[in-house]
């Protein structure tokens, strides 16, 4: 080779690498951006997919029960759990950040905002699309009710941000028109979504939607009734547009019922086997539940729980809510035996009260289908000297959402999740329509009637309400009173009862100063070794009072109702943007 | 050249290690070196020289060192119920489980555990309600875990040619006392140097090595997986989790199941690192190099989880939780980089002047690529294979992405008799990471020195101080690695999607999974490099005939369009903002060594010590309401806000008495807690607005910068004995831990660690306890708030090595035709002297604690050449 060339070569090799800039042009290969999606119909399916994990996910940690737990993990008068409910005793205080109000908590919104905002690019029919629209419409909705339960007042946002967005240094808008957008978007869900015989099984559909709706209508039609000239109210409402709301979507749901209504519950076991099964896919009660499978997504811990007292107990106060079989309560039934025992406080009762705790007498199951052939392991004692996590609270444990087959126990299960069931849909037009006076008979008879005949109980009779002399709202008419027992009744260890006493601005009457209490310990004395027993402290009465030794719990809850109906907003946030202001009480 | 795996180098192939710290040095080293750069040169052959072989090996035994002492069962059965109660809980352990962990303890009980006794339960009581007496640091942790390494090197060399060639093999066993780990590297390094012609000059640089590895499935859905798994969940395993049931079979809440019987995670690295390289003497002064070289990394990943089952007590078995299905996968990573080189220089004397001018290009590629495939139920777990598993929902996926840089660099030398030096460089670099408009950034440099003693009014001084320089630097440098501290990140300005496959889904749709796509996060367009500017000004010294060597430097290094953390905007945004150049930081430092050497009579020694300090402070970023969760204009790095703690309550009255803290926490206070001080006197505490204008009773109470490094060598030889001890430590640093490792109790049962430090709480009965009343819920928060009375003093220092060798005598060697034999032992990290708590290290565990702890090595060799 000739020495000279090696030189021009080289300054060649120079000059060729410093020119060519699409050497420097990279971009990914394996990952997809906006300008390739948002094609088909099939893609705003796939995205919309991703809207369904917002539902219930912390079901499957260690410690739940699911929704059979959330009347004693959010906090209420119908359960408690191991350490008493701080929230309930007015012990939250102003966090410096999180609390419900961080990027991630936005998130979802930004996830629904972003799919709206982006498929008007998808060219194909609207017929085609909107069904996918609506289920963003009724995700967003399910998002902003969350917030509104937690917050109230909130900043409204229909499209995604940019750090630039004027938008984040908005203030917060009252939580009635709040409502009114959520109600909007559900009015647009409700006409772009097929009914259930039309949609795609375990996808939101039409009538889905409309219980959704009923059931933000009625919280905030009654929130804005009982907090009326508080802090918490709304100005010159009284929330009587969304009783009228909530009352016209459920009658239009339980008119034309679109394939749904309560599912039969023959024979002493009807009702709770409602709650413990696996597969909802044919039931036409359960609009909506989360399915698990252990080979797909996992299962739940649930009933390794539930097949002793969960570490929670049911008290005595929702107890002593059931009716006897009479259709009086307990204060005026000649028929009520006392509840000296589990098996004399079931007797002549409601018979859902014994669906719903678990009762001695060879009738309720712990666990059958047992490997080998044995015999099933039937209930006698609460699970006192249980480790925490199976520990018996209050003597009445909970029996609803129990699955008494042998492999649900064993690790994880399967029982599916129940998120939207018909009977809230009768109950929201009965309680819509008796807060609105204007409940008829027939009203009844086609609301809570079909819920007490289901199960056995007479029917209420609009016109001969007897009052309850113990009656929960001694200020309300007896008929609410019994349209709100009924609900409790029906719906109890669902979940519900948090947010009803919270709409009600029932924690003066429900929470202040009360302690929450259990069953009469003295039945177990001579059964359950006094050494166990000891661990339970009693009333005067000699009711379990599961707090009674604690300092905090001394008085009873010392809930604020001047603050605690509403959570703290983040200081940070108010610095971020000083537009939005600190909730009543918490400035 | 650059790239390479620095921990893939056999330590005894490497000749020298250079390490350049200073942007003007380190310059034309390019755009993947902004903080400095670490030259390693591996060892060559001599010119003519005969073969010389070396063997080096090395045996050891390595023991952990510094791990938490768990509290006995019954104290932390104890301590636990105490916490539970104080928080309004029951207690956590019964009467019966408390009564059945004293027998077991006094030896009249010998189960662990008992059958748990509520009706319809199979299975054995166990965490609360179990009463072994277990330390499971102890249990989980060997005595001694052995490892070995051999190398044998051989160099030499002809007229025109030398060569060098390196073989090694370590082998390492993990630490852990079930499931072995185990961990081996073979290495080949094979270096070529040849004059073809006169003005052509050939060299071949390569090295291979292969790692193997070999350790228990981690369990993911069981232990959380990831790097702290193991040291998470010891720690959280209560003292009363049994190991094993009345049964004689392990227990399943031991995890030490899944470690013995489990399934494996084997995987196979194969490094490869060659470079070609021609070097050209074009005329007199002029030479010319162009090199290439590619640095591949093949990644093998195969890991198998087995289905377990533990026994039930009426002897059937059930899977435990988190093993089933049984699954495969395989991953496999092919990273190759590519780096072609090509510069030019020219020099030229001329009396007392010298030049020298140099040219060059850099391109540079970086291509990755990965597969990975998974599959779940296992027709047999004893032949666990993609092929073998039968799920019918396999996953399988790729990965590419590729980082391309160009750059352009030159530099001039020029010294005046050796006198007065002078350099000025430049580099012209561009990214694919960046977009067009924003990629290319021009980096000049320039430094200076003065050899002061080459001057004539010096030498009068030159019988004392031999040498005497000074220099200085000032030169940018631009980083954009910054965006890989969290992983790749080589297209950050691309809004992708999220895909998850039907198999990571969890709503079920009519019973399956379905695809699902997320929206992308947030982007910056405008992203671009960060450009570092660093000056530099130091001087080396020496004294005494050489006996007595100083250097010291000074410097100050900046960054005004530093990627500090994303501005704090309102929540409502819904995503994290984009990484920006937000930030301007500044960083001042110096480094100071100074050394001694000298022999008194047949005995040589030389000391040498080390210090060093640094510290940053941000000097702009946009945080206009001053909050302090993030940066904010001044603050200095690691600066750590918290309250000033006045002490423990002691009585109710106190209580009472004092400013009001229930904007901390709205339970009641008691004795016990933690008092805080009213720094602003507003008669409550709190965090105020947690900003710079209102921060409550918060201040800044310490730092968590390790201040003032130093390291101290001293080594002596005598005949042929050789000592050589090396210490090293920070004399400043603080540090507030907010984990288990620190605290024991942290609220949550089952997050919770007794250890034996912690103990020492207040209760009634020990009003002087150090840590406060512990609360069992989210109470104890109250009392866990960063504050001066937990604050630890993180210095230390620690003998890092001890090595006493012996090398045969010349005499002796000649006769068995030896140039050198040695034997030697030694041992590492002998002793720690520190005040922090003893549940963590300072050097390694500062953070959680969660760290595969540090080992103290007891070890043996010979080198040996001939």
């Amino acid at each position: 080779m000739n020495k000279n060339i090696i030189p021009i070569l080289f300054l060649g090799m120079l000059a060729m690498a410093g020119c060519s800039q699409d050497f420097l042009d990279r971009a990914p290969e394996t990952a997809i951006s906006d300008a390739e999606f948002w094609k088909s119909t099939n893609d705003l399916q796939l995205y919309a997919n991703n809207f369904y994990s917002t539902f219930p996910s912390t079901v499957s940690a260690f410690g739940s029960i699911g929704i059979y737990g959330w009347d004693a993990d959010e906090g209420s008068d119908n359960m408690i759990a191991l350490g008493y409910n701080a929230a309930l005793n007015g012990e939250r205080i102003v966090p410096a950040s999180g609390g419900g109000w961080a990027y991630s908590d936005w998130s979802t919104l930004r996830n629904i905002n972003y799919f709206l905002a982006n498929q008007n690019k998808v060219s194909d029919s609207w017929d085609l699309k909107k069904t996918f629209v609506g289920e963003a419409l009724f995700f967003r909705a399910w998002f902003y009710f969350n917030k509104l339960r937690n917050f109230g007042d909130l900043p409204w946002v229909n499209t995604p941000l940019d750090p630039a967005s004027a938008e984040l240094n908005a203030g917060r808008l009252p939580r009635n028109i709040i409502v009114d957008s959520l109600m909007q978007d559900l009015d647009k869900a409700v006409a772009y979504l097929p009914t259930k015989s039309g949609a795609q099984p375990s996808r939101i559909n039409k009538e889905i939607a409309m219980l959704f709706q009923a059931r933000i209508a009625l919280f905030e039609g009654t929130w804005e009734k009982y907090h009326a000239g508080t802090p918490f109210g709304v100005a010159s409402s009284t929330g009587q547009k969304y009783l009228e709301k909530a009352a016209q979507v459920s009658e239009a749901l339980i008119s034309a019922s679109g394939g749904y209504g309560l599912s039969a519950t023959a024979g002493a076991d009807g009702y709770w086997k409602l709650f413990n099964q696996v597969d909802y896919g044919s039931s036409t009660e359960v609009m909506l539940w989360r399915k698990f499978d252990l080979n797909l997504n996992g299962g739940h811990y649930w009933h390794r729980y539930t097949f002793a007292g969960a570490g929670r107990g049911l008290t005595k106060d929702l107890v002593d809510a059931y009716l006897c079989t009479d259709g009086q309560p307990i204060a005026t039934s000649p028929l009520y035996k006392g509840d000296a025992t589990l098996q004399t406080v079931v007797t002549n009762r409601d018979p859902r009260l014994a669906q719903t705790i678990y009762v001695p007498g060879n009738t309720h199951i712990i666990t059958n289908n047992r490997p080998g052939g044995g015999a099933p392991v039937m209930f006698e004692i609460p699970t006192f000297a249980a480790a925490n996590e199976n520990k018996s609270l209050t003597g009445y444990q909970v029996y609803k959402g129990h699955n008494p087959d042998y492999t649900q126990q064993q690790d994880r299960g399967t029982t599916g999740l129940i998120i939207f069931r018909y009977a809230e849909a009768l109950l929201i037009f009965a309680e819509s329509k008796a807060e609105l006076g204007s409940l008829t008979q027939s009203d009844a008879d086609r609301s809570v009637n079909l819920l007490r005949k289901r199960v056995g109980m007479p029917e209420l009779s609009v016109s001969l309400i007897v009052a309850d002399p113990k009656a929960e709202f001694p200020a309300l008419s007896p008929l609410v009173n019994e349209i709100r027992r009924e609900r409790r009744v029906e719906l109890a260890c669902e979940g519900y009862r948090h947010d009803d006493l919270f709409r009600w601005a029932a924690a003066d009457e429900k929470l202040v100063g009360s302690k929450p209490k259990g069953a009469k310990l003295s039945q177990w004395a001579g059964i359950v070794p006094a050494n166990v027993l000891a661990g339970f402290p009693v009333d005067q009465e000699g009711y379990i009072d599961y707090y009674k030794n604690i300092g905090g719990m001394s008085d009873g809850y010392k809930f604020n109702i001047s603050r605690d109906y509403l959570a703290p907003l983040p200081t940070e946030q108010l610095v971020l943007n000083p537009m939005i202001k600190q909730n009543p009480g918490w400035q | 050249m650059q790239g390479g795996d620095i921990n893939s180098i056999n330590p005894n192939d490497i000749e020298n290690i250079t390490i350049l710290k200073d942007a003007a040095s380190s310059a034309i080293y390019g755009s993947s070196a902004p903080y400095g750069v670490i030259l390693i040169s591996t060892k060559q052959g001599k010119r003519g020289g005969a073969p010389s072989i070396t063997y080096n090996n090395n045996l050891s035994m390595a023991q952990p060192i510094n791990l938490p002492k768990m509290a006995n069962s019954l104290d932390f059965a104890n301590l636990y119920n105490e916490a539970a109660i104080n928080a309004g809980r029951g207690p956590i352990y019964s009467e019966e489980t408390i009564e059945r962990i004293k027998a077991y303890q006094a030896g009249t009980f010998k189960d662990e555990t008992i059958k748990n006794p509520t009706p319809g339960a199979n299975w054995w009581n166990n965490w609360d309600a179990g009463n072994a007496n277990n330390d499971w640091f102890k249990i989980y942790f060997r005595e001694f875990a052995p490892s070995q390494q051999h190398n044998i090197g051989v160099n030499g060399g002809s007229q025109n040619s030398t060569y060098y060639l390196g073989l090694g093999y370590n082998q390492r066993a993990g630490m852990y006392n079930y499931g072995d780990d185990k961990y081996k590297r073979f290495n080949l390094r094979a270096n070529v140097t040849s004059d073809l012609t006169k003005w052509l000059g050939f060299s071949f640089r390569s090295s291979a090595s292969r790692q193997l590895y070999d350790a228990p499935n981690l369990y993911g859905g069981k232990t959380g997986g990831g790097d702290q798994a193991y040291m998470h969940q010891i720690a959280r395993k209560f003292p009363t989790v049994s190991l094993f049931n009345p049964d004689g079979h392990y227990s399943s809440e031991s995890d030490v199941l899944l470690h013995e019987e489990g399934g494996r995670n084997k995987n196979t690295t194969d490094q490869i690192l060659v470079t070609a390289e021609l070097n050209l003497k074009l005329a007199k002064g002029w030479t010319a190099t162009t090199n290439y070289t590619f640095d591949g990394t093949f990644f093998d990943e195969q890991s198998h989880q087995k289905t377990l089952y533990a026994y039930n007590p009426d002897g059937t078995t059930s899977i435990i939780g988190g093993t089933s299905p049984s699954s495969f996968g395989r991953r496999n990573d092919r990273s190759m980089h590519h780096i072609l080189n090509a510069f030019t220089s020219y020099e030229i004397e001329s009396g007392a002047h010298y030049f020298k001018i140099l040219g060059g290009v850099v391109r540079d590629l970086n291509a990755y690529q990965t597969y990975s495939a998974s599959n779940t139920l296992l027709y047999s777990d004893n032949i666990p294979s993609l092929s073998t598993a039968f799920g019918t929902s396999p996953s399988v996926s790729d990965g590419v992405r590729k980082l391309a840089s160009d750059g352009v660099f030159g530099r001039i030398n020029y010294n005046f008799k050796e006198k007065y030096l002078l350099e000025i460089n430049g580099r012209y670099d561009g990214t694919s990471r960046f977009l067009r408009d924003v990629r290319w950034k021009f980096y000049p440099g320039v430094s200076a020195g003065w050899n002061i003693d080459r001057e004539q009014f010096f030498q009068g001084a030159t019988k004392i101080v031999n040498a005497f320089k000074v220099r200085a630097s000032y030169g940018s440098l631009g980083d954009q690695v910054f965006l890989d501290a969290n992983g790749a990140n080589w297209y950050p300005f691309y809004p992708s999607l999220g895909t998850t496959r039907p198999t990571s889904t969890s709503w079920l749709f009519n019973g399956a999974q379905q695809a699902m796509v997320t929206p992308p996060g947030l982007i910056n367009p405008a992203l671009t490099w960060v450009t570092t500017t660093s000056l530099n000004i130091g001087t080396d010294l020496s004294f005494l005939s050489n006996r007595l060597i100083a250097s010291f430097d000074w410097y100050i290094r900046k960054a005004d369009d530093f990627a500090g953390p994303s501005q704090a905007l309102p929540a409502i945004l819904g995503a994290n903002p984009p990484t920006a150049n937000n930030a301007g930081i500044e960083t001042r430092g110096f480094e100071l060594s100074i050394g001694w050497r000298d022999r008194i009579g047949d005995i040589s020694y030389g000391l040498r010590g080390v210090l060093s300090d640094y510290q940053g402070k941000v000097t702009r970023y946009p945080n206009a309401s001053g909050t302090l969760s993030t940066y904010y204009t001044g603050l200095k790095l690691g600066e750590i806000w918290g309250y000033q703690t006045y002490g423990l309550f002691k009585t109710a009255d106190e209580v009472a008495a004092a400013p009001e803290q229930t904007l901390l926490s709205q339970a009641t206070w008691t004795p016990g807690d933690v008092r805080y001080v009213d720094l602003n006197n507003d008669g409550k505490i709190g965090p105020g607005n947690s900003t710079l204008a209102d921060p409550g009773d918060r201040s800044v109470i310490g730092n968590s910068t390790p201040r003032y490094s130093y390291s101290f060598t001293g080594d002596v030889s005598w005949k042929g004995f050789d000592l050589m001890v090396f210490l090293q430590g920070i004399a400043k640093r603080d540090a507030f831990i907010g984990s288990n490792y620190f605290w024991g109790i942290n609220g949550d049962e089952w997050q919770s660690s007794v250890f034996t430090v912690n103990l020492d709480r207040w209760t009634p009965e020990n009003p002087d306890g150090y840590f406060p009343k512990y609360y069992m819920s989210g109470q104890n928060g109250k009392n866990t708030q960063t504050q001066t009375r937990y604050l630890q003093n993180a210095s230390y220092l620690r003998i890092k090595n001890i090595q006493l060798g012996y090398s045969l005598p010349k005499t002796l060697l000649n006769a068995i035709k030896f140039q050198k034999v040695r034997v030697y032992m030694s041992i590492e990290n002998l002793a720690t002297f520190t005040k922090l708590v003893k549940t963590l290290d300072p050097e390694l565990s500062i953070g959680t604690g969660k760290i595969y702890p540090l080992q103290r090595t007891f070890s043996g060799g010979i080198n040996i050449s001939f």
